[in-house]
């Protein structure tokens, strides 16, 4: 059974780090994918200030706008990053299942 | 244009300048899309006005420029003075009040209820803080001043508010001298009412000649985190008067109507009704000068860990 307020905790810099680790979007691709992949709905104002702060970190990096739509990609720093990240929330996870008593497919 | 779109409009144009400069036309095209998606205007305008007021305390996606980032410091510093100036006659009309209720004139008689007695200690505490805050302001405004001496800042309009409040002090003190010695004479009142004129006026004038100086000087990053540091201890002080001003006034109105022939000399705080309006600006006044400290501190952090352009002296402050 899936916990609806546990989605909240999801931190939209890591959604948008895996999201664009599939390939360069622009804004209202990333918004489709997270929803997707993730099932969040991020508004406008939070992708961006998530971009912002991403592109502040060297972790993201525009790309030449196509008409009003500006695509992002991740940089090598960002893969860096995003690989650390999952790999720390995988071991985490693996703890969790194996004192649930659940096997990993 | 619909009333919705207008929203939506007014919220993208909530964003400070270097965002809607850098982002708008990207997110506008992804909040057509969104709308025709059926996304609820409603929702996404909360979501931007949100994103808007995060942004602008952050500084996210703003220019790397040194300078930016030093003038963001010096601006919202210049919040915090404000607030002081504030707070500082609010706590004086408080203090004046304490008198009324009779606890602190010296009058045995008074009985107090358990209540009038929390209130009296708590009154007491905020006489402390705010002597606290006084010390901390002069310290932090004397930091400024030293910061920055030197620099070509026009320098007239402090002139004339210096003087005046010298001017008014001294008129005001001859004024009490005259009428120790003469009782209440006509110059006396003639020379208290210039006096205190003058220096409500300069006390009116001083936060004009504090952003004058803010605004066309630059402290270095060695003052700026001092004054920076300075002014988050102020906050926290006027966190805790905020508290010990509505405690008090919460402790002064659960106090108990006197039995007969006793006395609390008031049954409530001496502002009355008016204790309210001063606790609700208290509050109002930590909160903005609250948002002023966190928006200075982030600002000093991220001048010493990311901005473009710092000299070799700074370099040598963020080594050190």
């Amino acid at each position: 059974m899936a916990v609806k307020g546990w989605q909240r905790a999801q931190d939209p810099a890591l959604l948008v780090l895996t999201s664009l680790a599939a390939g360069p979007k622009h804004g209202y691709a990333l918004i489709g994918d997270i929803e997707e992949i993730a099932g969040v709905a991020l508004g406008p104002g939070t992708l961006y200030g998530v971009l912002a702060r991403l592109e502040d970190d060297g972790l993201v990096e525009a790309l030449p706008s196509e008409d009003r739509r500006r695509p992002y990609r991740i940089t090598a720093a960002g893969s860096a990053a995003l690989r650390e990240r999952l790999l720390a929330t995988s071991a985490f996870t693996s703890i969790g299942l194996r004192r649930l008593g659940v096997t990993p497919a | 244009m619909t009333s919705e779109s207008r929203l939506i409009t007014f919220a993208l144009n909530s964003y400070p300048s270097w965002w809607r400069e850098r982002y708008r036309d990207e997110v506008g095209a992804v909040v057509d899309g969104l709308v025709e998606a059926g996304r609820s205007p409603l929702w996404i305008t909360a979501n931007l006005l949100r994103s808007s007021i995060t942004t602008r305390i952050r500084g996210t996606g703003a220019p790397a420029a040194r300078e930016f980032w030093v003038h963001r410091t010096q601006k919202s510093l210049m919040v915090e003075f404000l607030a002081w100036f504030t707070i500082v006659p609010l706590a004086i009309v408080f203090m004046l009040s304490i008198g009324e209720n009779g606890f602190s004139n010296g009058n045995t008689l008074v009985q107090l209820s358990q209540a009038g007695t929390i209130a009296h200690k708590l009154q007491s505490a905020a006489g402390i803080v705010f002597l606290l805050i006084f010390v901390m302001a002069l310290r932090s405004w004397r930091q400024l001043r030293s910061g920055l001496e030197g620099q070509a800042i026009p320098t007239k309009l402090f002139r004339v508010v210096n003087r005046g409040a010298m001017v008014g002090i001294t008129l005001t003190i001859s004024a009490l001298f005259l009428g120790e010695h003469n009782g209440t004479s006509k110059l006396a009142e003639v020379f208290a009412y210039i006096g205190l004129s003058l220096f409500v006026c300069a006390w009116l004038l001083t936060p004009a000649v504090i952003s004058q100086m803010l605004r066309h000087g630059e402290l270095s990053v060695t003052n700026l985190r001092k004054v920076v540091s300075g002014s988050t201890v102020l906050v926290w002080l006027y966190g805790l008067i905020t508290l010990l001003v509505v405690g008090s006034e919460v402790a002064l109105a659960a106090q108990p109507v006197p039995a007969s022939g006793a006395s609390y000399l008031s049954l409530h705080s001496g502002l009355g009704s008016w204790s309210m309006l001063l606790c609700v600006g208290f509050v109002f006044l930590t909160i903005l000068s609250g948002i002023g400290a966190s928006v200075s501190r982030r600002s000093c952090e991220r001048i010493l860990t990311k901005c473009d352009g710092m000299n070799d002296f700074d370099h040598e402050m963020v080594a050190g």
